[in-house]
């Protein structure tokens, strides 16, 4: 007799699970994955791994080119700018600020976000049709111009321009779960619990919520990408960050000046700023057909 | 269609006047004595019912005749330049306009066919290609694109020049504001040369903008038609022996058009932000570059019209899509939010 019965294998693996079997089925999301990875560790350790401070100027090493140029020099590998401060210190801390920032900034829109998204799902008639059409509204406006009054009134800061974002971020994520509760709402499973007596809240929480999660960390990281360019623009056009902060935006602003002879100031920055957008991009399109992929089979 | 026009009507009027409360409540959120930031000084001599606005007691009389003021063109003066802000903007507003519509333009006359050709070889190499470097494209910081098209095309190369909208030593007369219109109704020496000099300046701009547009509207398009393709009534078309171009221009092309446009709509407030980060770098006399101006000079009044102005249009141009996409397609209806 075989030991192994085929016909009562025990484990069944969990969505989860299957989404990540399905994910790993891309090489490119794979791939994309790590590279996000490296950037996080980068975040996280960079400051560590660093000798030198970020704003801490040098008076007698302006403007050396990375190393692997003739006149570069091995104590700053990837040169330094015009006032002498080393640039791969600068890029951990601007990796560690603008990543930080941006994934703080999704996740709070993203519950502000889910929550006015499970009022409007749930509200029907006149409530509902206003609360959209707002909504609505507010999504069509650019997030540029949210930024401008912010700053208008508030002043610049990072922490204003990660409200201003947060604000342009938030109708994404009520309309994705407005959508998705709407739908659900109308399916047999709800309408079930409903007769057992379940309150609203109870269905959201016990039924709708677990089937959501992976809609919303697919939105959600795309939402990073997004928050990463805003950010960075906003602080390249001098309304968020400021120049004391070793943000990526802000670099490249500062870089400009010196752009002709030293393109590595603004280069580098922005390879930093393109990297982590690809790979969080890759990621969130690996998620989003690793989860279709999973729904459909 | 009559009841969607109506609505959709309704729906730009009503947000309109949003946005004109919100300008007008601007004017006491920013720092300082709300009646300066919105007149922009003092006492301005040729527009008297904003500042009759500004003397009213009753802010619900104010806003009433700050409403009638917007009508006739009296939008203050502002605090940098003390120019009338209406006429600053009129100069100015063609000139992005211009920018967006070349740049919408080309991105929509390269993004939807190689969108239909990604879709229709759906899974095969090219649209892999395809796919790849769309995605590459839209993760593109614009203002790092735009930067790097200076270092290498401006001055690394010095083929096309970096800034501006047209080289000094042609002048044009004001007209329409769209340069390439103006250069030829104006009636000056050279001006094929013009046109040259002003379609070089215009190169670099429109293509950072529209490269991101670009890739959005690949893979929004590819996505469409990958759908359609899937659908049961392509199947049955190609079981009843159809030719392939027969059910190409039959039922995928028209089908896989109809989600485009509500897409567009969408893509319009992501295209606008890009068009004045562009306009700041490339120094383009438009609204975008005039309004970071404006906030760097805290210059209050000018923020306030600039912004009901842009984002005026930007909810029309959106509504008005929305609204073409729903009398073309009437299936899918967005005022099913009261009714559900």
């Amino acid at each position: 007799m075989l030991d192994v019965n085929l016909y009562d294998e025990e484990h069944h693996p969990s969505p989860l699970q299957a989404t990540w079997h399905e994910f790993k089925q891309s090489h490119i999301a794979v791939t994309g994955l790590l590279i996000l990875g490296i950037f996080v560790i980068i975040a996280l350790l960079g400051p560590l791994l660093s000798p030198y401070d970020p704003s801490t100027q040098h008076t007698n090493t302006l403007l050396i080119p990375p190393a692997w140029d003739d006149n570069g020099s091995i104590l700053h590998v990837l040169g330094t700018d015009a006032l002498g401060r080393d640039m791969l210190t600068r890029l951990f801390y601007g990796t560690q600020i603008t990543l930080f920032a941006s994934i703080f900034t999704v996740f709070v829109a993203l519950m502000i976000g889910m929550l006015l998204g499970v009022i409007a799902g749930m509200a029907s008639g006149l409530r509902s049709s206003f609360v959209n059409h707002i909504l609505d509204i507010l999504m069509l406006t650019p997030t540029l111009l949210i930024a401008i009054i912010i700053v208008a009134i508030l002043g610049t800061g990072l922490t204003n321009a990660m409200m201003a974002i947060g604000l342009a971020l938030i109708p994404r994520f009520v309309h994705v779960t407005r959508d998705f509760v709407r739908q659900e709402m109308n399916k047999d499973y709800i309408k079930i619990a409903r007769l057992d007596g379940a309150s609203q809240r109870q269905l959201f929480v016990t039924n709708i919520l677990p089937n959501m999660v992976e809609l919303l960390i697919v939105h959600g990281s795309l939402a990073i990408s997004v928050a990463i360019l805003d950010i960075s623009a906003l602080g390249f056009l001098k309304l968020g960050t400021q120049t004391l902060q070793p943000e990526l935006g802000v670099m490249i602003a500062e870089g400009l000046s010196t752009a002709y002879i030293a393109p590595w100031n603004i280069l580098l920055p922005g390879l930093g700023i393109f990297l982590m957008v690809l790979s969080i991009n890759i990621v969130g399109d690996g998620l989003r057909s690793a989860l279709r992929n999973r729904l459909t089979h | 269609m009559i009841t969607t026009l109506i609505r959709y009507f309704n729906l730009i009027c009503l947000t309109l006047l949003v946005l004109v409360l919100l300008s007008f409540s601007l004017a006491f959120f920013f720092p300082g004595d709300s009646a300066v930031n919105l007149l922009g000084a003092a006492q301005i001599a040729d527009q008297p019912l904003l500042s009759q606005a500004v003397n009213q007691s009753n802010v619900l009389v104010q806003f009433w005749y700050y409403v009638q003021a917007l009508f006739n063109g009296q939008w203050g003066v502002s605090f940098a330049t003390g120019k009338p802000l209406y006429e600053d903007i009129m100069q100015l507003f063609p000139a992005t306009l211009e920018l967006s519509l070349y740049a919408v333009t080309l991105a929509l006359v390269f993004g939807i066919p190689l969108g239909f050709v990604s879709g229709l070889q759906y899974r095969k190499k090219i649209d892999h290609a395809f796919m790849s470097s769309s995605m590459v494209m839209y993760s593109f910081p614009v203002f790092w694109l735009a930067l790097i098209l200076i270092l290498l095309v401006s001055l690394q190369a010095q083929w096309l020049p970096m800034s501006g909208r047209l080289s000094l030593l042609y002048d044009i007369p004001h007209a329409t504001g769209f340069i390439l219109v103006d250069i030829a109704l104006s009636d000056i020496a050279n001006k094929q040369y013009a046109f040259h000099d002003a379609i070089s300046h215009l190169i670099l701009p429109t293509l950072s903008v529209s490269f991101i547009a670009f890739a959005v509207f690949l893979r929004s398009t590819r996505r469409s038609v990958v759908d359609v393709v899937s659908t049961e009534y392509i199947k049955s078309a190609q079981t009843r022996g159809l030719t392939a171009s027969n059910i190409f221009f039959k039922h995928i092309l028209r089908n896989a058009l109809l989600p485009v446009l509500p897409l567009l709509a969408v893509q319009i407030s992501t295209l606008v932000t890009n068009v004045m980060i562009v306009e700041t770098i490339f120094s383009w006399p438009g609204i975008g570059d005039w309004l970071i101006q404006a906030i760097y000079e805290r210059d209050y009044p000018a923020i306030r019209t600039g912004i009901m102005l842009v984002a005026m249009i930007v909810v029309v141009f959106t509504l008005s899509l929305e609204c073409l996409s729903q009398l073309i397609d009437p299936t899918r209806d967005r005022f099913a939010y009261a009714r559900r």
